[in-house]
Order: C-alpha cells, then sequence, then structure tokens
C-alpha cells in the first residue's frame, strides 16, 4: 500500500520550493505552493492541492476551505485500501507545532463542487483556509492539468 | 483530530458492508462472465488471461478489445466525476502517450467508467478526450461495466448516503494488455511516476 502522506512530505517539500504559486503569510500559518487541477469537458468540479505551514509553536487546527465560484469545498483524503481508492471526507486537521501539512494527488485534497465556470490551465483561483481562531488564511491558487 | 481514524475506519467498513457486494458483486476470482451482455469469454479464478469486453464508445457505436490486436492497450477504471485519482491518472496517462512519440501509435488508452449512472458513453468519451484526443472513454450498463471489471480483477462500488450522496471507490490500478491480447501486467496505480512507468511497460511489450 502506498503511504500517501510520507511521499507527500517529500513532495510538498520541493513542490514548496518550486512551486510559482503564490504564498499567503498569516501570523500563524502560511500556504505554498497551491493549485487546482483543470478538467476536461466542461467538468465542474476539480481539486485543490497545498502546502500548509504551521509556523507557530503549538498544533494548529484546519477546519475549512473556500474559493471564489465554488458552491462548495470539503476536506477529503483519498485512502488507498489493498488497491481500491476511496475519497473519506473529514470535518478538520491538525497540523503539528512547527509543521506543515501537504495536499497532493492521492492523499489529502479540498475537493470543489459546484463550480461557476470550468477551471482552465492557466487560470487562478482564490481561495482561503479558515485555520485555528485565526483571520482566514487566502490564497491564490494556479489552475493546471 | 482523536476521532478521524475512527472514522475513517467506520467508512471503509460500511463501503464494504453496503456498497461491495449489492451494487456491484466484481470481485477478483468471482468467475466467468456467461450471460452478461457485451462480454465473452471466461475470467476463470482471478483476472482473465485474455480479457475481452465489448462497451460502448460515445462517438460510434461498441469498443471490441478483441479489435485492438497488434496494439498496446492500457485500461483504466475510473468515474468522471472524480476530483482526484482519475483525473490524475488520466494526465500521467496523457504524458505517457507522449513519452511514447512515434511508438504511440502502436497503443490505445482505454478509460473505462465506473459510474454508468452519470456517465453515459458520450459524456465518458469527451472526458477521456479532453486529456488526450486519442484516448477512447467507455460506458455501457452496470451489468456489462462489472463483467468488464472481472475480466481484469478490479473492482469497483458506489454507496449513497441518506442525503443521497455518493461516494465511489475503485481499483486505481492500470491495466496493461499486450499486442496478442494478453493482460500482460497489472499496475498497482498510475499516479507516482505514473506517466514513465505506463510508457516504460508499454515499450516493454511492444519489444521497443
Amino acid at each position: 500500500m502506498r503511504r500517501p502522506l510520507a511521499r507527500g512530505l517529500v513532495a510538498g517539500l520541493l513542490a514548496a520550493v518550486v512551486a510559482g504559486a503564490a504564498a499567503a503569510q498569516a501570523p500563524g500559518a502560511s500556504v505554498q505552493g497551491a493549485w487546482a487541477r483543470a478538467q476536461p469537458n466542461r467538468m465542474l468540479m476539480s481539486a485543490l492541492y497545498f502546502v500548509l505551514i504551521n509556523r507557530t509553536h503549538a498544533p494548529v487546527t484546519l477546519h475549512r476551505v473556500s474559493c471564489e465560484g465554488v458552491r462548495m469545498a470539503t476536506l477529503h483524503e483519498t485512502v488507498d485500501s489493498a488497491g481500491i481508492m476511496q475519497m473519506v471526507p473529514f470535518d478538520s486537521l491538525v497540523v503539528p507545532a512547527d509543521g506543515r501539512l501537504v495536499f497532493q494527488p492521492g492523499g489529502y485534497h479540498a475537493m470543489l463542487m459546484g463550480l461557476s465556470a470550468p477551471l482552465k490551465p492557466g487560470g487562478r483561483l482564490a481561495c482561503a483556509l479558515v485555520v485555528g481562531a485565526s483571520r482566514p488564511v487566502h490564497f491564490t491558487a494556479q489552475v493546471r492539468r | 483530530m482523536p476521532d478521524r481514524g475512527l472514522t475513517i475506519a467506520l467508512l471503509s467498513v460500511l463501503a464494504c458492508t453496503s456498497g461491495c457486494a449489492p451494487r456491484d458483486a466484481a470481485q477478483p476470482g468471482a468467475g466467468g462472465s456467461a450471460g452478461t451482455a457485451g462480454v465473452s469469454g471466461s475470467a476463470g479464478s482471478g483476472p482473465a488471461a485474455v480479457p475481452e469486453f465489448r462497451l460502448a464508445r460515445g462517438d460510434s457505436g461498441t469498443f471490441d478489445l478483441r479489435n485492438e490486436r497488434g496494439k498496446v492497450v492500457v485500461v483504466f477504471f475510473g468515474y468522471t466525476s472524480c476530483p482526484d485519482v482519475c483525473p490524475t491518472t488520466l494526465v500521467n496517462m496523457a504524458d505517457a502517450h507522449r513519452r511514447l512519440g512515434t511508438l504511440g501509435s502502436r497503443v490505445q488508452f482505454v478509460f473505462v467508467t465506473v459510474d454508468p449512472d452519470r456517465d453515459t458513453p458520450g459524456r465518458t468519451m469527451a472526458y477521456a478526450r479532453g486529456f488526450d484526443s486519442t484516448f477512447v472513454g467507455l460506458s455501457g450498463d452496470s451489468a456489462s461495466l462489472a463483467a468488464a471489471r472481472r475480466q481484469f480483477g478490479a473492482q469497483a462500488w458506489i454507496t449513497r448516503d441518506k442525503t443521497g450522496a455518493e461516494s465511489v471507490a475503485h481499483s486505481s490500478a492500470v491495466y496493461i494488455v499486450a499486442p496478442d491480447g494478453r493482460l500482460a501486467r497489472t499496475l498497482p496505480d498510475g499516479m507516482e511516476d505514473g506517466a514513465r512507468t505506463v510508457a516504460d511497460a508499454v515499450k516493454e511489450e511492444l519489444g521497443a
């Protein structure tokens, strides 16, 4: 069985370094390397990926994600059970003290439903995360295939 | 998040108790498909040595796997409303096709839906071709699709919660059918380094 989180930590570190997406700064958390999948055939759904960095010395909790023009954004993890993939929703997720969580294909992701328009490669998507009790962390995700 | 593991465990149990058997009896080793529309041949115990299926394509009638002899066929089962695994795999399949260069004319990539209630043949074909214009997207009735999955040892099931929200679980494997029709390889998934893995597998089956 694959280990999406462990793999994600490595890939996420690379993604955080090379990603051209805007990095959002907030007192306790930041987002790097955010991108959303361009979908073919005018599909009005997608997935959002990013690295959430906790820059405090205490755990913080990710509660919610939202994006402009997206009716519903929910947090999910793709779980691999003996080769069968299933998305499992979750309400919140703890980011360890001085740690990070990597949202990437095959692991944690935000499912975007009810887009007002299909996402096209090269586009941008304005999103926000509610982390702990702080103000939302706003960031821009690049749209790519 | 003290209860997250429990949530996953409960959902997994739910999926297997309410979804695996009734919706789709596809299980590895479930046997042949006699009497099932759209599929001929026998699966024996486990995936068929030489898988066969005929399924509806959105543009022109029927896709018959037997007509692809002489080519390598790369098969993936998914659904068009899938936000994560399916587009990731299909992007990698498209990249694999590009990697193959001129050898690409000797391979056919096939996407087969596991969600026929939502994925008509036309929708499935258009979705597949959105990744690569040479891809084929196939659908059919649920029995035909389940029988096709059995040919490869693939599984899928769909559950709905009280609100009607649908949850789909499916095999993530990518299947490589050799030019002589044999099921030559089952790649565990087409995500991590999938383009290179798929391209290399195709090259080997082509003897290139």
